[in-house]
């Protein structure tokens, strides 16, 4: 049923689909993926309390890279266990390096369980699910997102004071006054109101401050120094 | 003497001769000269020919062209005139709606809610949570059919919901709710013409309470032409005809942004025809099926 409301949907003009409590399983089937793959108008797709399992999860992690323009994803009470919701997360948040975190999917907001503490740091970086609204759709910005998955990941590094070794991995040293002008970019970001009146978003208490970042870069500037001029010889 | 008279004669001649090759290397010269100012003037003149030639099929094809935008600009003319009356005839039909609407509200100021109050046998039947339900199920649709009526309702959206076993002493009021629920086309059409995009979103919504095959039959005449944006249709405990009833209404109203089906039972086929619906429906974009399978599989156990 799901398969065929799915495929029928492909071309339609369909924002939300909900099929709650409906057995659904696929039994292997990638139809799910394939559907989310085709970046349809889709916005919001509800599939709680059905069968889905972890390799659906996985396969709906794999073609979530390939959309843009689904925003809310609910597929809690059905059997994905920890290992469907890593994939998931993963595809929200690669924090594994600057490249993977820019690369992830920065639309879709995926219902996380609210009783494993493991994902709540990806829970709400997508967005709350309040933009899947069709009104409020217009608001979210995608190239925040992102901006902000990439400051949390220097971010955390700031905290073992890291960043400076990724300069030779992650980071190529030439885009360092790049990456100085980003972080100064992000903390007026958040400090300045926009023209609408609109309170700036708040910054993600887990995150350091951009000052902070800049402090470990100027100390460790031998380093980064010895980089730049070992790359320019 | 004779000699030198012979040698002179033969010098003039020699002389005359001199002369006479000068002469006739010159005239060759201009003889060529000539063949060749010929040659570039017939030259000249087959590109003149060619050149007229090409101006004159130029000129052909302008004068098409004229002809053809002459006549594009006819039809635009009358297509402008079309348009235009046919901004007229719009205009003409939100006046008439207008006009309709104002015209029921009018004759609404005389209307009151004439269903009857079940009587005292029907309320000893009920226990003490059904009779609750029963009461809320009166004021809801009583509320919703005045609002109707008399248009005094802030938003264009109805919703009543009562966990409710159907009872034949509902019926009239089906039947006052039905015919509101015809009367309120006017006022659709009429807020449809006016609409602002955070204003306009009307909405019927019938949660829990049974609808049996009468009422089902009395809101699909009442909805032929009442077109809401949403409709939303909960554990209304009705079979293949309620779903028949909600997919007719789905296929016929090109209107309907959100169509939700939920805990209501669905087979494959009719399954398979609502995805053709949705297929080439012009507006719905949202689309909820909830709790509809499992419930068919339950009953499909049970049996």
């Amino acid at each position: 049923m799901l398969k065929l409301i799915m495929t029928s949907s492909i071309t339609t003009k369909l924002r939300s689909l909900s099929l709650c409590y409906n057995d659904i399983s696929t039994g292997g089937d990638t139809f799910i993926a394939d559907f989310i793959r085709s970046n349809s108008r889709l916005i919001e797709l509800e599939l709680d309390a059905n069968k889905l399992n972890d390799n659906d999860a996985t396969n709906i992690a794999a073609a979530l890279k390939d959309n843009t323009k689904l925003r809310t994803l609910n597929i809690r009470e059905n059997s994905v266990t920890n290992a469907g919701w890593e994939a998931l997360g993963k595809t929200v948040f690669d924090k594994t390096s600057l490249n993977s975190a820019a690369d992830s999917n920065h639309t879709c907001c995926i219902d996380f369980p609210e009783d494993d503490n493991e994902f709540d740091g990806v829970r709400k970086i997508n967005g709350t699910g309040s933009h899947s609204n069709v009104r409020d759709a217009n608001c979210f910005n995608p190239i925040n997102v992102r901006q902000k998955k990439i400051y949390h990941v220097i971010s955390s590094r700031n905290r073992s004071m890291s960043n400076v070794d990724h300069f030779d991995d992650d980071m190529p040293i030439e885009l360092l006054p790049d990456m100085l002008h980003s972080i100064q970019k992000y903390a007026d970001y958040h400090s300045l109101a926009d023209n609408s009146n609109r309170p700036p978003p708040p910054r993600d208490t887990q995150d350091v401050k951009p000052l902070s970042i800049m402090f470990e870069i100027l100390q460790r500037w031998d380093k980064s120094l010895s980089v730049f001029e070992a790359l320019s010889s | 003497m004779s000699n030198n008279g012979n040698t002179k004669k033969r010098r003039v001649e020699g002389g005359a001769r001199v002369s006479l090759d000068g002469a006739g290397e010159s005239c060759s010269s201009e003889s060529a000269e000539l063949s060749a100012i010929k040659s570039m003037m017939q030259e000249l003149v087959q590109q003149n020919r060619t050149q007229t030639t090409t101006i004159l099929e130029q000129n052909a094809m302008m004068q098409i062209m004229r002809g053809e935008i002459k006549q594009l600009t006819e039809k635009c003319d009358a297509m402008e005139t079309t348009i235009e009356k046919d901004i007229i005839i719009s205009r003409f039909d939100e006046i008439d709606d207008k006009l309709n609407y104002h015209e029921i509200l009018l004759q609404n100021q005389k209307w009151k809610y004439s269903a009857p109050y079940p009587s005292d046998d029907y309320w000893n039947s009920l226990d003490a949570n059904e009779r609750f339900e029963a009461e809320k199920f009166l004021t809801e649709i009583k509320t919703c059919s005045e609002e109707m009526r008399y248009g005094t309702g802030d938003t264009i959206r109805f919703s009543i919901n009562a966990d409710l076993p159907y009872s034949e002493v509902f019926l009239p009021h089906w039947k006052e709710f039905a015919n509101a629920l015809k009367q309120y086309r006017y006022y659709l059409d009429c807020a449809e013409e006016n609409k602002t995009e955070s204003k306009y979103d009307s909405s019927l919504c019938l949660w829990n309470m049974e609808l049996s095959d009468e009422v089902l039959d009395l809101l699909a005449k009442a909805l032929k032409s009442t077109y809401f944006n949403r409709l939303c249709l909960v554990h209304n405990s009705f079979g293949e005809k309620g779903i028949n009833f909600a997919l007719n209404y789905l296929e016929n109203n090109h209107k309907l942004i959100e169509f939700g089906l939920v805990d209501n039972p669905i087979n494959n086929m009719s399954v398979q025809r609502l995805c053709e619906i949705v297929k080439t429906h012009p507006s719905i974009k949202v689309f909820s099926l909830n709790h509809c399978v499992q419930i068919l599989m339950d009953l499909i156990c049970s049996n």
